[in-house]
């Protein structure tokens, strides 16, 4: 049944993603006396990192559930807690836009009513998703994104098979094995495509980081502990099997992370990790008109911002992943600087004779964590022969069935330009996940087979309705 | 298509002594997948009870008729799309599973209704 009504929330400040850059955020504006709303589209806060397992779950040793296990629960205290916040989960912002007074995000609440928030400034910490490459076999059953397998592992506690590989590019693939490891999986091998000598040309500019180069030391500890191979300049290449993942090939990969002629090695697995990286969740600062630039490093565009996060639309604030890929360590400080900008600009907030003090010590803190990151990135960032992985046959858009032979069909014989035309020419892009999966790969092909930079192709970007909702919500 | 591969295994959960942070499972309980009785504990997703099974296809693709399951086990690909009670389009990674739900692998874009997913 439909209910043609939407509720009205009124707030200083709207929060999208309740991660650690939204958290952050909320204690800030919360300290500063400031309202917001906290916007979250999964059942609990955390975000992916810090995701927590089902209420109905007990844990008797939750303090195992974490590396930093105190951090997040403060979070999740500050929001419970404070009179001026209010937690909104299960809740999607489908759609936003400025108006005279400030800004309307429209939410999707599944078996609600409709709701829509109204606030003077808008923080968006969205976060990132998984970026997998595709290779024969890739949309086989079995294999998925290692934030798949973490998930199921770290919040769901169960494995996804019984002979696992996981393969990719940075750091994350370290916390994911490891996790594998002691919950008893049989964890085949673990393939790191970059090669030390190309991770190591940077490894002057690590030592900012070397908190973090701890905590992956103990991943890799685990790793040996449990006899897990981890093998660098190795990619999972192919997979195969008859309705799911059978086995996959490995292959030893040349520094462009071109395929080592007859280096490949067969391994039977049932279930693949495939993470390279991480893409961020630019539809609503695409929808509100932040500027966004194209980072070649990291092979994706991020949101500009000036040093108190404020994007180059006023009144709206971005944090964490949406500004460049650095995790949780980035994320914090960074979400903390947005809320506590995002609030000193209500006029109605009356300044603490602290504030500079504070915003100047988060923003170093962010500043710090940014150049550990870039680093991270430098090494292990995507080298241009993963696109010699996939044959014709192999299909790019998975929601709409597109396979790269089609993709080069179109550009070469409409002579395409642009991500755009090879979207409307294919249907790439077009299904459920709305180019969230294909978006990278399509914007590689392009630039790559129209000999054009990346940078200028364009993406798939600005739709009205940045997620998938029941049509009826759009008659409330 | 939709069933386990080798049956007769213990489950995929992780348990004892490999659960480190000692989470206790509320009682089991039953749904449906396919017509055939699938365990879960509440808080699984449809997801979680259908891969702790062995079972990786959820649905077939529109066009190519291609086995799906699991991609981002996050809600972001919708990859692993099935039919709850008759509802479309349902993310088995994010759906929470409960005692006697019917679920049904979702055949290409499902047939016709008036509303998606309503």
């Amino acid at each position: 049944m439909l209910t043609p009504e939407v509720e009205i929330f009124e707030v200083d400040i709207a929060i999208v993603g309740a991660g650690p850059a939204g958290l952050a955020a909320a204690r800030e504006v919360s300290a500063a006396g400031a309202t917001a709303a906290l916007l979250d589209s999964y059942s609990r806060p955390g975000g992916q990192y810090f995701k927590q397992p089902p209420r109905a779950f007990r844990a008797k040793q939750p303090g195992r559930l974490h590396h930093d296990y105190l951090l997040p629960q403060t979070l999740f205290g500050v929001v419970a807690e404070s009179p001026r916040l209010t937690l909104l989960t299960d809740t999607t912002v489908w759609t936003a836009y400025a108006g005279p007074e400030g800004f309307s995000l429209h939410c999707y609440r599944p078996d609600q009513g409709g709701l829509e928030v109204r606030a003077k400034k808008v923080i968006l910490a969205p976060g990132a998703h998984d970026r997998a490459l595709p290779f024969p076999g890739w949309d086989l059953p079995g294999v998925m994104t290692a934030g798949a397998i973490q998930t199921l592992a770290k919040s769901q506690r169960v494995l996804p098979g019984r002979k696992i590989v996981l393969s990719g590019s940075g750091p994350f693939l370290l916390p994911v094995a490891a996790l594998l490891a002691e919950s008893g999986a049989n964890l085949v091998g673990v393939f790191e495509a970059a090669r030390p000598r190309d991770i190591f040309r940077y490894s002057a500019s690590a030592w900012a980081g070397r908190a973090k180069l701890g905590e992956g030391a103990g991943y890799l500890r685990v790793l040996r502990h449990f006899g897990v191979p981890y093998k660098f300049g190795r990619a999972v290449v192919r997979a195969e099997g008859r309705e799911r993942v059978e086995r996959v090939s490995v292959a030893r990969l040349n520094s462009d992370w071109s395929i080592v002629p007859d280096s490949l090695e067969t391994l039977e697995a049932d279930a693949v990790g495939v993470g390279y990286g991480f893409s961020p969740s630019l539809d609503l600062s695409q929808l509100l008109g932040c500027e966004h630039r194209y980072d070649p490093v990291q092979a994706a565009s991020f949101a500009v911002h000036d040093p108190r996060q404020q994007s180059t639309r006023p009144g709206v604030f971005v944090a964490g992943e949406i500004c460049g890929i650095g995790g949780s360590a980035v994320a914090l400080p960074q979400g903390a600087v947005a809320g506590l900008a995002a609030a000193l600009d209500l006029s109605r907030v009356p300044a603490r004779p602290d504030d500079t003090a504070r915003l100047a010590k988060y923003q170093a803190e962010a500043r710090q964590a940014q150049a550990f990151a870039g680093t991270l990135n430098r090494m292990f960032a995507l080298q241009p022969g993963w696109q010699t992985w996939a044959t014709p046959e192999t299909i790019i858009c998975r929601c709409e069935e597109v396979t790269l032979g089609r993709v080069r069909t179109a550009i070469s014989e409409f002579d395409l330009k642009n991500v755009k035309a090879v979207k409307l020419t294919t249907r790439c892009g077009m299904g459920l996940c709305q180019g969230r999966v294909c978006g990278p790969l399509v914007i590689a092909y392009t630039a790559s087979l129209t000999g054009r930079d990346p940078a200028v192709i364009g993406s798939f970007t600005n739709r009205p309705i940045v997620r998938p909702i029941p049509l009826g919500e759009l008659a409330r | 298509m939709f069933h386990a591969h080798g049956t007769k295994m213990k489950d995929l959960r992780i348990r004892p002594p490999f659960e480190a942070a000692e989470i206790e499972r509320g009682e089991p309980f039953e749904f449906n997948f396919a017509g055939q009785p699938v365990t879960a504990y509440l808080g699984e997703t449809i997801g979680t009870a259908l891969t702790a099974a062995g079972i990786t296809t959820f649905r077939v693709t529109r066009q190519g008729g291609r086995p799906r399951g699991i991609f981002c086990g996050i809600g972001i690909c919708f990859d692993c799309l099935v039919v709850v009670e008759g509802r479309l389009n349902q993310r088995a990674c994010l759906t929470p599973a409960r005692p006697g739900l019917e679920v049904q692998p979702q055949a290409g874009a499902g047939h016709l209704e008036p509303e998606f997913g309503d």
